[in-house]
């Protein structure tokens, strides 16, 4: 290899930055890794990934911020009545089976439609972020073939976009509060309502981290997951409680990752108790497996994400 | 697209290391501030290897090390959303180039005369014309000072005048320190650009060494004759 010409020494005086606190950066068949002038070699374990991960996405939260709010403004975008939107739905629908359930069916659950809402915009988090999240890689192609950035923070960033879109419907609950106060028992252990907020988070970003790089080998991925979806949906307690299931179905109920954290927040905010371990135990058992899981696909698919879009 | 991918295709599995080399045995140093043309046929390997230091692509063996801000000019303005404004995609791609907000917005100005487009930047990308997008795209994506600029063959779009503006523009980056990794199939361009080329053939460095003399035996090689790069010239 010929040696670079004087030409190029002679020109390596930039003033304004030195590349000696810049740290190294390998590119290599087992990811990128930082810090040395070689590739450190060897595989990292898991822990240590995880720290890193942590560390990289703190350094890059400005771009997170921003891949956020681009989401969450173009979900409003060309709508001329933009977040209106996202608090009628909720809205019409609480109304629609309310009458539905009340006083055709004529369903015997106290509060039914504070009921409703509550489980209601839990899962309407949950749907919408996994289903954004899935399709992500697909839909930004260009973006991953040409940026730097890790790329978790796609599908991390829907769902936090998604987060966001439900803390908004969060001021229909607050509204309910002073139009119903009797459905709603607020004490200070509403201090629970962030954890459940925090596993849920936890579950959506593993899961949507295995189905946004499944998505782009396997396009029936999405597919999969709005079916999915839709049957989850039934066996989760957003119209009924679980305690209205017959006892032998109820585990099936507890598959459903939401299942325990709508049932939590209710048991938190009308009727003023602390969730039950049978809301928050397997629901945290199955956020931190399914997030340890998300972690490893990830890293493994996304080695070669970029040559399959 | 790439080889690569298609052999991934049409075997319809992962690429498997005895299927295809993308690239093999490249091995090469870039010092800071040199401009290095990448030459080849279509196929050879140049967009692979960019990629693969860019680090959107791993490779099966070996490693790429970088040290620096990496900057990409290739596909101006993929990255765009067309309901945005200039203004909107202007401060989401330089944040994902790395800067904050306030950063961005400090560079606003700087980004939007250097693209000529004072009088669109409130406009949705969506009324752009196609060489308005590429400038855009072009002005955010040196906006950020890179230390690491990789071109691949983008500086066909854009106008005579802007073209000329962003050549200048990476020769006087290129004179401040920032390495430049130049893919071109302009021979003429690579040897007034480039102090130093790589031969790509069939993944392999065919050749290696100062940009005229690669580029005149690769065009022998491809064409068989020596007036190739003066035959460009003058059309």
């Amino acid at each position: 290899m010929a040696s670079a010409p004087e030409l190029a020494s002679a020109k390596v005086t930039r003033s304004t930055r030195s590349l000696e606190e810049a740290p190294w950066v390998h590119v290599t068949p087992s990811g990128t890794s930082f810090g040395g002038e070689t590739p450190g070699g060897g595989v990292r374990g898991p822990l240590q990934s995880l720290i890193v991960a942590l560390q990289t996405t703190y350094k890059v939260r400005s771009t997170l911020w921003i891949l956020v709010l681009k989401e969450f403004k173009s979900r409003y975008r060309a709508q001329a009545l933009g977040l209106f939107w996202s608090l009628a739905h909720p809205l019409v629908m609480m109304a629609t089976v309310s009458f539905a359930f009340v006083y055709v069916l004529r369903i015997d659950i106290p509060n039914f439609p504070i009921f409703y809402l509550i489980g209601a915009i839990f899962w309407h988090w949950f749907s919408n972020a996994l289903m954004a999240a899935t399709s992500i890689f697909n839909e930004n192609g260009a973006l991953v073939k040409r940026t730097t950035f890790p790329r978790y923070l796609l599908p991390v960033s829907r769902v936090l976009a998604s987060f966001l879109s439900f803390l908004t419907e969060w001021v229909l609950v607050v509204g309910f509060y002073f139009v119903f106060p009797d459905a709603f028992a607020f004490t200070y252990r509403v201090i629970a309502i962030p954890f459940l907020f925090l596993i849920t988070f936890v579950t959506l970003t593993g899961a949507s981290l295995i189905l946004s790089v499944l998505d782009v080998r396997y396009r029936d991925v999405y597919y999969m997951v709005t079916s999915v979806l839709t049957v989850a949906f039934w066996f989760s307690p957003v119209l009924y409680p679980v305690d209205k299931a017959p006892e032998q179905f109820r585990w099936i109920l507890y598959l459903n990752p939401m299942t325990g954290i709508m049932e939590g927040a209710r048991a938190v905010l009308m009727r003023g108790h602390w969730p039950s371990a049978m809301d928050v135990g397997p629901a945290t058992a199955m956020a931190l497996l399914v997030f340890a899981i998300g972690c490893l696909v990830f890293r493994r698919y996304n080695l070669t994400l970029a040559d399959h879009l | 697209m790439l080889l690569r991918d298609m052999a991934a295709m049409v075997s319809g599995q992962k690429r498997r290391v005895d299927d295809f080399w993308a690239l093999r045995h490249v091995d090469f140093e870039i010092e800071q501030g040199e401009m290095v043309g990448i030459v080849g046929r279509n196929g050879s390997g140049k967009s692979t290897l960019l990629t693969l230091v860019c680090g959107t692509s791993f490779p099966d063996e070996g490693s790429v090390s970088t040290r620096g801000r990496l900057s990409v000019l290739l596909a101006l303005g993929a990255g765009f959303n067309h309901d945005m404004t200039g203004e909107e995609n202007i401060i989401v791609n330089a944040g994902l180039l790395g800067l904050s907000i306030p950063e961005a917005r400090a560079k606003m100005r700087e980004i939007v005369e250097f693209a000529e487009l004072e009088d669109v930047i409130d406009t949705k990308i969506r009324f752009y014309s196609s060489g308005m997008v590429a400038r855009l795209g072009f002005a955010i994506a040196i906006s950020v000072s890179p230390d690491i600029l990789l071109v691949d063959e983008i500086l066909a779009v854009g106008d005579l005048g802007f073209q000329e503006k962003c050549y200048n523009e990476i020769k006087r980056m290129q004179a401040e320190g920032t390495t430049v990794l130049f893919v071109s199939h302009g021979m003429f361009t690579v040897q007034e650009l480039c102090a130093r080329a790589i031969w790509l053939k069939d993944g392999m460095v065919e050749r290696a060494g100062p940009a005229e003399e690669v580029v005149s035996a690769y065009e022998t090689d491809t064409l068989g004759h020596e007036d190739a790069s003066r035959a460009e010239r003058e059309d």
